[in-house]
């Protein structure tokens, strides 16, 4: 019986901590027990909420800055419009409704991480943010942070929408993202956002899916305004 | 509370820290549910107890013990599993599944709190009307498919579905419940337990360690309840149908089509039997293909890829017609379907005395042989990493119970201010003509609300949240200021609608431009759940609702 004793911190479109996680592989016959390899000292609980909390603290600047670039635009199709576009442009996605109400104009979607990327995208979100973020955790949690992962498990990414309808029969849409974490861990800070990367690029491929449901709309004759 | 239908049960006005029961809403052979109050937020919820009466029992100081030291091992997997089961459901926040509120560890056992539910269960309902009609069954259906495919999109099986698993509101709108054998299906196959409802599981589960089992498992479920419901009777168990089918080739269940054909139309019927098919991969793949084949709709194939469900771009419209235009009409299909519902009814309290479900709750393996011996050996294998775990897990249940008493406390405090401002204002509205009108007065955003419908404000909003939710929410989209403070309470509450406080946040600043002072409280309480880029779109979003003439 092999044992893998890991560190996962977790994050993406994602992100915590789980400690000791054990894996259990198919059993093997005739193989001998191994050890578990040598380890460095596991950092303090003290350790991990200061990692976590200045990771956050970089998350949500980061966060800002992507949403004040591409979480909000205006479109020249009216608010009924647009809205059937977002809506149809997430559910593509495999975003799943949780509330939608298009005459206040507000759309709730939330689907298990790393919804709305796919496995691949999120390999490459891994690979961008990574990096960032041994830079800020290793000083702090020392050798142990060449045992992070990033994994998308036991997150949910929600997207809150809004489309407002603007003075001359356009529309605004605006996004935001957040995580939610299924089970959140005692004693350590809240992860609220998702990396930056994963947070670029998943607003990157709603707009696409918004921009081809419009289109697809306007092929088959724009609906009224309500 | 404890008399002679429950003598394992706690008394009645025990105390589980700030839950305080009051009776027992039902028994079955692997726990006892509650209707207990929450004393901090002074409402109802059904609490349900881990005490499986073939392997534990109740001691005198409350606390429940395994039987005898060989029991203790069981004892503890099914004390995991029922803790698991919390966490699983507590992944999910949807109208038409269980809402598990929390879940801790006390008296050697696990308590798991879930909003209380008023109405009846859907095997009661079939029970007293024998058979239902279609479009009555359709209100059922389809919502409970669309909770069931969020569960089915995050990766789990519900394994269990039956009659007796199904919960009708007073509302009339359905909810899911027991998930009791509910398992990731990704990559955590060679766990899963046969937990069997005879008549209402496909044979794969009697014979499969799940690798076989997917959403089709599900749908076969869902397939013979509404089988139950257009015949009256449970479809005949997929064990005796395997002896048809494997024996001679004969299928000996009579068809939907056939039983209920000139009642019920030919498309529910052929979906029915496209749903019970023997073989799972005669199933439809997925929920949204087999909904689409009961409304019409057009969506994927039966030969589609049955690995992981992915999502399914056709499920949103019918899922979404349920929610909305559904509201009204799950309303009116109560009152053809339940007739005279109005008792209250727990979780699964719905038969006096309730009959043990011995397939609702978590239970060891069975053990044939080939099983034990694989058991035996991963016991060994698993023991030290066992008693890390269970560590573990006591440390987190310890400190998560902690973290939940400070939030609740934390709650109550809130509310408190809440309430002696509400007294405050009501003082002061009562001693000066009109908030807002004296000198002086605080300015809104905007100050100019549209006039009350006052003939449809001076009716009593309707029962159930999700009517009341619709009636407040039109209220609110024509002006009214206290309707707009109550979607947006309904908003942070959950109820009538999905907890969102940026939603609620909206409604609050819609209600304290419109005048109400109250408001501005609930709106600073939301404020510091959102991020800013959240507050920011939200306050856009209040500003042109609150804008009269919008």
């Amino acid at each position: 019986m092999r044992r893998i004793v890991s560190i996962l911190l977790c994050a993406a479109l994602v992100s915590g901590c789980e400690i000791a996680r054990m894996v259990k592989p198919e059993p093997q016959a005739n193989v001998a027990a191994k050890p578990p390899a040598e380890k460095p000292a596991p950092p303090t609980p003290e350790q991990f909420v200061k990692a976590f909390t200045v990771l956050n603290e970089r998350f949500r600047v980061d966060n800002e800055r992507v949403l004040d670039e591409r979480g909000t635009r205006s479109i020249q199709a009216n608010r009924a419009s647009a809205f059937d576009a977002l809506h149809a442009g997430l559910i593509r996605l495999g975003m799943i409704v949780e509330s939608r109400d298009p005459d206040v104009g507000t759309l709730t979607v939330a689907a298990p991480a790393p919804r709305p990327l796919s496995a691949d995208e999120w390999r490459r979100t891994v690979q961008s943010d990574l990096p960032m973020m041994a830079e800020i955790l290793c000083p702090i949690l020392g050798p142990y942070c060449t045992g992070i992962k990033f994994e998308p498990d036991d997150y949910v990414i929600a997207i809150n929408a809004t489309v407002r309808g603007t003075e001359r029969g356009g529309s605004e849409v605006s996004l935001t993202t957040r995580m939610r974490e299924i089970a959140p861990r005692p004693g350590m800070p809240r992860r609220d956002y998702p990396p930056p990367t994963g947070v670029r690029m998943a607003l990157d491929k709603i707009w696409a899916a918004f921009d081809q449901a419009l289109a697809e709309q306007e092929k088959r004759g724009a609906r009224k305004a309500p | 509370m404890t008399d002679s239908a429950f003598p394992d049960a706690l008394p009645s006005q025990h105390r589980l820290h700030w839950y305080v029961l009051e009776r027992v809403l039902g028994q079955g052979g692997f726990g006892i549910t509650y209707l207990a109050r929450d004393t901090n937020l002074d409402q109802k919820v059904a609490i349900k107890e881990y005490l499986p009466v073939d392997v534990a029992t109740r001691r005198a100081d409350a606390t429940v013990r395994p039987r005898s030291d060989d029991q203790a091992e069981r004892y503890r997997w099914g004390l995991d599993r029922f803790i698991q089961e919390a966490r699983t459901l507590a992944r999910f926040d949807h109208p038409n599944i269980v809402r598990v509120l929390s879940v801790f560890e006390q008296n050697g056992t696990a308590y798991m709190v879930m909003r209380f539910e008023e109405g009846e269960n859907f095997a009661a309902l079939l029970e007293r009307k024998r058979t239902i009609a279609e479009t009555d069954l359709m209100r059922v259906l389809l919502p409970v498919l669309d909770g069931l495919e969020l569960v089915h999109n995050a990766g789990f099986i519900h394994r269990d579905i039956k009659p007796d698993n199904i919960h009708i509101r007073a509302d009339g709108s359905p909810v899911l419940l027991d998930f009791g054998s509910a398992r990731h299906s990704l990559g955590h196959v060679r766990t899963v337990t046969i937990l069997v409802a005879p008549g209402y599981a496909p044979f794969e589960q009697y014979y499969s360690s799940g690798e076989d089992q997917g959403p089709w498992t599900d749908i076969y479920s869902l397939g013979a309840t509404c089988y139950r419901a257009v015949s009256g009777a449970s479809p005949m168990d997929a064990i005796a149908r395997s002896k048809g089918i494997l024996g001679s080739t004969r299928e000996l269940l009579v068809p939907a089509s056939a039983v209920g054909a000139g009642r019920y139309s030919d498309r529910l019927l052929k979906a029915i039997d496209h749903a019970l098919a023997f073989g799972e991969k005669d199933r439809p793949a997925t929920i949204a293909q087999w909904r689409a084949e009961l409304t019409g709709g057009a969506s994927g194939t039966p030969s589609q890829a049955r690995s992981v469900p992915e999502p399914v771009a056709a499920s949103a419209a019918p899922a979404y017609f349920m929610r909305t235009a559904g509201l009204v009409a799950l309303v009116a299909a109560i009152a053809v379907i339940g007739g005279g519902i109005g008792a209250y009814m727990a979780m699964k309290g719905t038969k006096a005395p309730p009959e043990p479900v011995p397939q609702t709750a978590p239970q060891p393996p069975k053990p044939d042989a080939h099983q034990l011996a694989q058991q035996k050996a991963e016991q060994e294998i698993q023991a030290k990493k066992r008693a890390d775990e269970d560590r573990l897990a006591r440390e987190k249940a310890e400190q998560e119970m902690q973290a939940n008493k400070l939030a609740e406390e934390e709650k109550r405090r809130r509310d408190e201010a809440v309430r002696k401002e509400q007294q405050r204002i009501s003082a002061k509205r009562s001693a000066k003509p009109k908030a807002g009108t004296e000198p002086g007065a605080e300015p809104k955003m905007v100050l100019t609300p549209e006039p009350k419908d006052k003939s449809i404000v001076a009716e009593p909003p309707p029962a159930g949240d999700a009517a009341a939710f619709a009636y407040y929410r039109g209220l609110a989209l024509r002006g009214d200021a206290d309707a707009a403070l109550r979607v947006g309470d309904l908003f942070e509450a959950g109820r009538g609608t999905a907890v969102n406080p940026n939603w609620a946040y909206v409604w609050y600043s819609v209600a304290e431009a419109r005048g109400v002072a109250e408001a501005k409280l609930k709106k600073d309480a939301m404020a510091k759940r959102l991020q800013a880029k959240e507050l920011e779109q939200a306050d856009k979003l209040a500003r042109s609702l609150a804008q009269p003439g919008r």
